[in-house]
């Protein structure tokens, strides 16, 4: 049990320090995997399309699905406005997507499994909603925090609140997505782990679970992408029709 | 937890951006354009076949509407034909009875009158034969004195040979 390191596998190393402008841009395995992700991505469905044709083949057909599930998600989430938003919220969506799937891969790293990384998207799409509050409702976006139908003397109660669960939004939808990566690639590796020690005759036990695990932890990757993503459908919606 | 060794924020905030940046950018460029092509060139495909449906159907509602009025039209005249042959044949078979009964009533009265012209004729004839042979008989008893008896086995006998003779007759 002595070399036993659950956290091992979501330690940053830096492969090349670089530095631009007095901004640590250094090259780790974060960066890599992420840049990995969105090749990988990118390279994997333009495989798919290959052949594009009126009458789609299976490959094109798969990435047809993949295409519209997200159109009618965002289309549906976004009320009036979702189409502009497709291509945004199709790179939220794949980019969080590959990045939870291409750390399933053995010895690879999960970029989401660092809270920065699903903060960064977090606090950017939270970023991106208070602009279009204040672009489209100017400051008395303010109100929109105001409950409707409450008494006016709690008010001063209820604003906070509201205001408090919008701040938390951003915090939620980070910490949700790292929290469930972390928690899903220390079970498999701990269940892993128990594999390689148990004595043979009884090592299919826990590599039997491994998989039963890994089949699980694709279906989180996947689940996880859609929350991430229609949350930002949401809160984009919330913002263009906020009322205050 | 080594997530939150904070010496490795700055990178990877800027690496997660990158990423998110570069994917957004070729996505746009490389994959949306030809999703959106074979979608938008199936869209019209299907709306151009739609089209072309509908027009098919608005054309096969015409023609069967057309031919509905020609089959309807052709029954009424199917129908008005029978009905004129119907009343011509009722209207032959009515003229024809007519016929038929007058040309009974002729041969019926022909045939009455020639039962009466020989009825007439044969009477004239008895009666001419009759008046002659009684002035025969006349004429032999005015002759002959002869005896009653003889007389009366005379006109006998003429009246017997009057009835042979109506008999062969």
């Amino acid at each position: 049990m002595s070399g036993m390191q659950p956290l091992h596998p979501f330690e940053v190393h830096i492969l090349y320090p670089l530095e631009l402008f007095g901004w640590d841009i250094s090259i780790s395995n974060t960066s890599v995997a992420l840049i990995g992700s969105v090749l990988v991505a990118v390279l994997a469905l333009l495989l798919l399309l290959r052949r594009p044709g009126l009458l789609p083949d299976r490959l094109q057909l798969l990435a047809e699905s993949y295409y519209l599930f997200v159109y009618r998600m965002t289309v549906s989430n976004i009320r009036g406005h979702g189409e502009a938003y497709v291509p945004a919220i199709l790179t939220l969506f794949t980019l969080i997507a590959a990045s939870n799937l291409i750390g399933l891969l053995p010895g690879a790293f999960t970029p989401t499994t660092q809270i920065v990384v699903t903060g960064t998207l977090a606090a950017s799409v939270f970023a991106y909603t208070l602009v279009l509050r204040i672009r489209l409702h100017g400051w008395r976006f303010i109100l929109s925090f105001v409950p409707a139908g409450v008494p006016v003397w709690l008010l001063p109660l209820m604003m906070p609140i509201e205001l408090l669960s919008f701040m938390a939004r951003p915090v939620s939808l980070a910490v949700r997505l790292f929290a469930n990566m972390t928690a899903g690639h220390t079970v498999l590796g701990v269940i892993a782990f128990f594999g390689l020690l148990a004595p043979w005759y009884v090592q299919w036990v826990p590599m039997s679970l491994s998989v039963v695990l890994l089949a699980v932890e694709i279906f989180i990757a996947a689940i996880q992408a859609y929350i991430f993503s229609v949350l930002s459908c949401v809160y984009i919606d919330d913002a263009i029709h906020a009322h205050g | 937890m080594p997530q939150f060794d904070a010496r490795f924020f700055p990178s990877e905030i800027f690496w997660t951006l990158v990423a998110f940046v570069l994917l957004f950018l070729l996505l746009r460029q490389l994959v949306l354009p030809r999703i959106r092509a074979v979608l938008d060139r199936r869209i019209r495909e299907m709306q151009r076949d739609m089209e072309e449906a509908r027009r098919l159907r608005e054309e096969a509602e015409r023609l069967r509407a057309d031919h509905d009025a020609r089959l309807k039209q052709a029954g009424e005249e199917a129908r008005r034909m029978f009905d004129e042959s119907e009343r011509r044949a009722r209207e032959r078979r009515r003229q024809l009875m007519d016929e038929w009964k007058q040309e009974m009533k002729r041969r019926q009265r022909e045939f009455h009158e020639d039962i009466e012209a020989s009825k007439n004729r044969a009477v004239r004839e008895i009666r001419e034969q009759s008046a002659a042979l009684i002035v025969a008989a006349t004429e032999k008893i005015l002759r002959q004195r002869i005896h009653p008896d003889e007389a009366e086995e005379a006109v006998r006998e003429l009246l017997a040979q009057l009835d042979e003779e109506r008999k062969e007759r």
